[in-house]
């Protein structure tokens, strides 16, 4: 297509784009100079919206933010400094000691299960065949073992904020292990006494009693954990 | 019963210039974050608050809660929220804001809007904060509301527990008995 045909196809849409003109209809002209057309890049950018004009009904102080520069309150009292340092000691501490407090739930928990299984290998009739004996003994003594170092790092660590909160989560986390420690000492002494009862009679006894205190003891952690999770 | 309705009505406005404080012992302040374990429920142990009624047909409002005295129930999480809250450097928690109230000081019949700023671990933010206001039973106005904050907008750190940080927002809610002060 030539350009010329081009701009003459152009100029007649054009004309039926406007519509037929009536014949009785006198040409009026415009009331006002036909102004240059204004020329747009499209990659521009938009040109900013005018602000939204305020409701008729606003009033001018309710169309600014309202101004805060005043002090009710006076002078706050001074507060106490807290040692930061030690409040980062502390939290240092207690991260391991609760990393190790997860390690210990699982290896009284193991402890436990050997122990229950060495007790039915030995008590529940047929020959003992001695295979959990050495597995429960190297669980037992590194539970008690991380017990200790894990109760040592929550006792020695700092506590810059001493509160008296009455009977609270940490109230109930400390008496269940300190119940929990008491049960791991009374272990301790169970079952070396089992041990040496071998060929007594009231060596099941013992054992039984050994048994009972392991779930005890298995529990007061469990308490102990969840009292600071749940 | 018309005429306790028009007593209450007159009881809850705030005629220009006076002045209410917060009465502590029978005001709470609480707030709760949530865990995927659980949920803390927390409080303020000690505040400050008052609200002027100004000329101009407005109140200003103001309270005050040292960041120390929050307790949660666990004093080994209450001393990380101070090491969190930096309490230290930035000791308060601060709300101020402005609310306008009929013409004669009335309050609305539906909640009061207080537009204002929280300041809180150093930041600014604005707060728009509605509230309840009526009168006490024993004298004076009750004013009860709540709104959330983000931690993060206040930037301040997430606790964790089991690696898994607590939500970001942070529920306030308030409970203030104001009492009118004697000039």
């Amino acid at each position: 297509m030539t350009g010329r045909s081009w701009r003459a196809r152009a100029g007649a849409l054009l004309l039926c784009a406007a519509g037929p003109v009536s014949a009785g209809a006198a040409p009026r002209l415009l009331e006002e100079p036909l102004r240059p057309p204004r020329l747009v890049r499209l990659d521009a950018d938009q040109p900013s919206k005018p602000p939204a004009r305020p409701s008729p009904s606003a009033t001018p102080e309710e169309l600014q933010p309202p101004p805060l520069d005043f002090d009710l309150l006076g002078t706050p009292p001074p507060q106490p400094k807290v040692d930061e340092g030690a409040l980062r000691l502390r939290r240092t501490m207690l991260s391991v000691h609760q990393g190790a407090g997860f390690g210990l739930l699982a290896l009284q928990l193991a402890t436990t299960v050997v122990g229950q299984l060495n007790y039915s290998d030995r008590f529940a009739g047929g020959p003992s065949t001695g295979r959990y004996q050495l597995t429960h003994k190297v669980l037992a003594y590194s539970t008690l073992g991380v017990f200790a170092a894990d109760g040592l790092v929550a006792l020695l660590a700092p506590s810059p904020l001493r509160r008296n909160e009455g009977f609270d989560r940490v109230t109930l986390h400390r008496i269940a292990m300190f119940t929990a420690a008491g049960g791991l000492l009374a272990q301790a002494i169970l079952g070396i006494t089992t041990r040496e009862r071998e060929g007594y009679l009231n060596q099941q006894g013992f054992a039984t009693a050994h048994l009972v205190v392991g779930y005890v003891t298995l529990a007061a952690v469990g308490v102990g954990v969840g009292a600071l999770i749940f | 019963m018309a005429a306790l309705l028009a007593l209450a009505l007159f009881a809850a406005a705030l005629p220009p210039g006076s002045t209410y404080s917060a009465d502590p012992a029978a005001s709470a302040i609480r707030f709760q974050v949530v865990h995927k374990l659980h949920r803390v429920h927390g409080r303020a142990t000690s505040l400050e608050g008052r609200a002027v009624s100004r000329p101009d047909g407005t109140v200003a409002a103001m309270v005050r809660v040292p960041l120390a005295t929050l307790q949660t129930g666990d004093a080994n999480r209450d001393q990380h929220m101070v090491e969190t809250l930096e309490v230290n450097k930035y000791p308060f928690v601060v709300f101020k804001g402005v609310a306008r109230l009929g013409p004669g000081g009335e309050l609305p019949p539906g909640p009061l809007t207080l537009e204002g700023q929280l300041d809180l671990h150093g930041v600014q933010r604005p707060v728009s904060l509605p509230l309840q206001v009526e009168p006490a039973a024993g004298g004076g106005l009750r004013a009860r509301g709540g709104f959330e904050v983000s931690l993060d907008a206040y930037r301040i750190e997430r606790p964790s527990l089991l690696f898994v940080k607590i939500e970001d927002a942070c529920r306030i809610d308030f409970d203030l008995l104001l009492r009118e002060d004697r000039r």
